[in-house]
């Protein structure tokens, strides 16, 4: 220590003492004013390390949020689609079994055959359900309806008696370009100017094919002028795989498949329902019989899908819990890296505050004396 | 017998002359008492006397022996040694401080935040990839991302361009130091070639400069016989007894990544040809923070922008855009450091361009082929006569007809019209009977096809948007990435502020130290009012008391007179 002081020490000292006193005097009152504990990377380096990797995951886990609400939103769409598909099909089932009782005639089955057809329409909407602009049964081809019930197609097919011919829908493109093939034709709706089905021809609706018969009417290398309404399904591949991810390494595929939903192309909804229509068409109780089978399998497919769609919801559901209270836990935390503690802040700033006016005290009364006073 | 009362009044004026010259030093001192480097001055006077052989020594009044200077050398070395620590950890200190501010984290403003969104945008658009609006909100983020990138990197290299405006500025001091010390050197040497010469107040000045200088460099000072000075720096001569050896500096251009070049300057004793590199002190501080903490900074930061467009782009490459174009870079990727990165042009300027589906096996219809049965044994192959596309076809969907009337449509299968080598796209005809060779026929069927899968595919965004958790950066000596991007931004942030903690912990040291040393100095040298003062008074009355000498004297002189 040293044994001499001189008024330069006093000074010096006074100064260094009061600047490193308002300094902290100024820090603490930079963080409560910002409410910021952290107020450069110098304060806290691994403070610092722990907000920014906790940023990150708070950004992450607000996304998941979102991820979870929109494909809940989908799941929703998807659940009550297929509901919907449930009860148009248990109604066209209904009227299936009516229209099977041999006690029905055939304008009853027409009468029957007209709700069922209204009902397929309502099948076709379901099928085309939409979420936020998106097809949820197209797959991956989202903006391209699965099904389209396509009106008053018409198709040229060369007359030979005998020969069985497929239906080429000449009004209508597929996505090469090329007219495509006509399958599930509605019962009712097909017609031939000049001739009459069932004397001149038959179809069948479901493969979308026409045979004639050996008539007068029939002229060999005639042209006939086919008119009809069919069902058509998207030929682009619909079975891509709608994901969110739900959590980190957590990708979820949320949306169900047509084939999933409806049935493979040939065996799927549609033609289970045309089956039903062609036999109340042609009036043939056996056949309306014979196709109840076929809605109650896509009646369990309706019913499997739902179940996916429900597991996949419980998921989900159970991610956003999750998710909800780990945002909660990581804000948490994010405040007690991040924030200043208020109270402990506070009476900070009020201690710095008396050790700094005292210091002031003290130097007024150290540097007012000198022995020159006393002269 | 006495000397004679002449001799007295000699003794009484000599009083009187050593009393004024004590008052004139102390003078000196009180109006010095503030003066950087002054050191307090003392009159050294001694009692002078003769020999009287009647009664031994005979005092003969008071000598001026000398002023002298209070100072404490070896305190002088270790206060110039400490200056250099001081120096340099301000230097530092201020440097990671400039850069800390540069990043603003933890801010919302900060690069980790623009990151965060900009990941999240990828998740966005994989959740509506038909959606423009989130293909927009994409190209967005990762604009904001990188203008921040931008930002940041020329952040950087404007703090190296200040460090070599500050090198100059800082040489340019030593050099004037220099000067200084060797035009001290030379007045001391001649005011005490004078017997008894003491050039107490050039001494106190070479001090002063010394000790400034030692705050700039590392120095090591030696004097010699003469009381000149030597001022060596790392092995180096700076100042010779005769004269300075100033420092020079010498410009180097340096290219940069973005194309401009910066002039970075290396240092030179004038009259030598070797590099000079300070090893402590200001100058030293100023080339860590330019050629290492920045430059540190700046590699770290490239290397993520590069890690960043490097695997995004590889991601990018692999997917399918709205249009259903593939093989497109996101980030320009011959532009991946920190000042350049940027986006693709086109990805800039149409946010369709962004490749938001993975794509993928698809099947597809074929257009219906239209040709003729060839001859027996020779196979049709679709996949090179008419498409190579046409492979791997889909069990049982080929079907063939002939072109009518009437159209018959062919049995697929062994023992039948036709088998299908559904790999390779190739048909046999086996029922050359039924329907020989040159036979009319449609074929249709569905294939594999890879590639785009619609405008819903947002698999290759939400890819993109796991590379968040994927390690990409800071490479081992293997070259395996080792951290995510946000770990290696938080590792880099938080090593920043971790350093410049270290850098002001031992600032504080060194100036506490400082401040220990200079207050024991002061203590030697430095001029205390109240002693002064009290040495006033004390030769003030020292003063009136040979005056009153003198004039008892004189009386008795008188006295004499009038006998």
């Amino acid at each position: 220590m040293a044994t001499r002081i001189t008024y330069g020490m006093t000074n010096d000292g006074i100064q260094s003492g009061l600047s490193g006193n308002f300094q902290k005097l100024d820090h603490i009152m930079n963080q409560v004013s910002s409410q910021k504990r952290i107020l450069a990377p110098v304060d806290d380096s691994v403070g610092t390390w722990e907000s920014l990797r906790l940023r990150s995951d708070i950004g992450s886990n607000q996304q998941y949020q979102r991820n979870v609400s929109d494909a809940d939103g989908w799941l929703s769409v998807s659940d009550s689609a297929l509901n919907s598909g449930n009860s148009l099909l248990l109604r066209i089932r209904d009227l299936a079994l009516q229209a099977a009782s041999d006690t029905y005639g055939p304008k009853e089955r027409d009468a029957n055959l007209l709700e069922v057809r209204q009902q397929l329409e309502q099948v076709v909407s379901m099928a085309n359900a939409n979420f936020n602009g998106s097809y949820i049964f197209s797959g991956t081809q989202t903006q391209i309806p699965p099904f389209t019930l396509q009106k008053n197609a018409t198709a040229s097919v060369a007359m030979a008696a005998g020969t069985t011919v497929p239906l080429i829908d000449q009004t209508c493109q597929d996505s090469k370009g090329n007219h495509p093939t006509a399958v599930d034709l509605l019962p009712g709706s097909l017609s031939i100017t000049g001739l009459t089905e069932g004397k001149d021809y038959d179809v069948d609706y479901v493969a979308g094919t026409l045979t004639f018969r050996s008539t007068p009417a029939v002229t060999a290398a005639g042209t006939a002028s086919v008119n009809f309404d069919w069902v058509r399904r998207t030929d682009l591949d619909i079975s891509g795989d709608i994901n969110r991810q739900v959590q980190t390494g957590q990708v979820l595929p949320i949306n169900v498949k047509a084939d999933q939903a409806f049935g493979k192309a040939g065996e799927d909804v549609f033609s289970a329902i045309i089956a039903t229509m062609q036999g109340m068409h042609l009036d043939d109780s056996g056949m309306v019989r014979n196709s109840v089978d076929g809605l109650d399998r896509s009646r369990d497919t309706f019913v499997h899908a739902q179940t996916v769609v429900g597991s996949i919801q419980n998921r989900t559901e159970a991610t956003g819990d999750g998710l909800a209270s780990t945002g909660l836990e990581l804000t948490k935390r994010q405040s007690t890296v991040e924030d200043v503690d208020l109270a402990q802040a506070a009476s900070e700033l009020s201690q710095r505050q008396q050790v700094y006016q005292a210091s002031l005290q003290v130097a007024a009364k150290i540097i007012q004396p000198s022995l020159l006073q006393f002269l | 017998m006495s000397g004679g009362l002449f001799e007295s009044l000699s003794v009484g004026s000599r009083g009187l002359s050593a009393s004024q010259t004590a008052l004139s030093v102390t003078g000196q001192n009180i109006t010095n008492a503030n003066t950087e480097g002054y050191s307090r001055k003392r009159l050294e006077q001694s009692a002078d006397w003769k020999r009287d052989g009647q009664f031994g020594q005979m005092g003969f009044g008071v000598e001026v022996d000398q002023i002298s200077r209070v100072r404490d050398q070896l305190l002088d070395h270790t206060i110039v040694a400490n200056q250099g620590d001081v120096g340099m950890h301000t230097q530092v200190d201020d440097a990671m401080g400039r850069m800390e501010a540069l990043f603003t984290e933890p801010t919302e403003q900060g690069l980790g935040e623009c990151l965060t969104s900009f990941w999240n945008a990828w998740q966005d658009l994989a959740n509506h990839p038909g959606d423009v609006a989130a293909r927009q909100s994409v190209v967005d983020k990762a604009q904001t991302a990188i203008s921040r990138f931008h930002q940041l990197a020329d952040g950087l290299q404007g703090l190296r361009g200040d460090e070599e405006v500050q090198l100059a500025a800082k040489v340019k001091d030593v050099n004037d130091l220099l000067s200084r010390i060797s035009d001290d050197n030379q007045a001391v040497a001649a005011a005490e070639s004078q017997p008894s010469g003491k050039a107490n107040d050039s001494r106190d000045d070479r001090q002063l400069a010394l000790s400034k200088l030692g705050k700039l460099l590392d120095i090591d000072y030696v004097e010699d016989a003469q009381g000149r000075v030597t001022v060596t720096s790392s092995g180096q001569m700076l100042v010779a007894p005769s004269k300075p050896l100033p420092l020079l500096m010498e410009h180097h251009s340096v290219a940069l990544a973005d194309g401009t070049s910066f002039t970075l300057s290396s240092l030179r004793v004038s009259g030598t040809n070797c590099a000079f590199v300070p090893k402590n002190g200001e100058l030293a501080g100023i080339l860590e923070a330019r050629d290492r903490i920045i430059p540190g900074a700046q590699g770290k930061l490239d290397s993520l922008a590069s890690s960043l467009v490097t695997s995004l782009n590889q991601l990018h490459r692999s997917g399918y855009d709205a249009q259903g174009t593939t093989g497109t870079n996101f980030f320009d990727a011959t532009k991946t450091s920190a000042a350049t990165i940027a986006l693709l042009s086109e990805i800039a300027k149409n946010p369709l361009a962004v490749a938001a589906g993975s794509g993928g096996t698809s099947l597809s219809p074929s257009s219906p082929v239209s040709t003729a049965i060839p001859a027996t044994g020779a196979a049709l192959d679709l996949a090179q006569t008419v498409d190579p596309a046409y492979r791997d076809l889909l069990d049982g969907s080929v079907k063939i007809k002939t072109v009518g009337p009437p159209s018959v449509e062919l049995t697929e299968g062994p023992g039948k019209d036709f088998v299908v080598d559904k790999a390779n796209g190739r048909i046999s005809f086996t029922n050359y009977i039924a329907f020989p060779a040159g036979t009319a026929v449609t074929v249709d069927f569905r294939y594999s096809a890879t590639g785009f899968k619609g405008a819903g595919d947002g698999n290759n965004a939400l890819a993109i948007a796991q590379l968040k958790d994927s390690l990409l950066a800071n490479p081992d000596q293997h070259g395996t990435p080792t951290a995510t991007i946000v770990n290696a931004y938080a590792d880099m942030v938080g090593s920043i502020g971790a350093n410049h903690s270290t850098a002001r912990s031992k600032l504080g040291t060194s100036k506490s130290l400082s401040d220990f040393y200079g207050r024991q100095a002061q203590s030697v040298a430095g001029v205390n009012i109240d002693e002064e003062v009290t040495d006033l008074v004390k030769y003030q009355h020292s003063y009136q008391a040979s005056a009153k000498y003198i004039s008892t004297v004189s009386q008795m002189l008188e006295s004499l007179m009038n006998l």
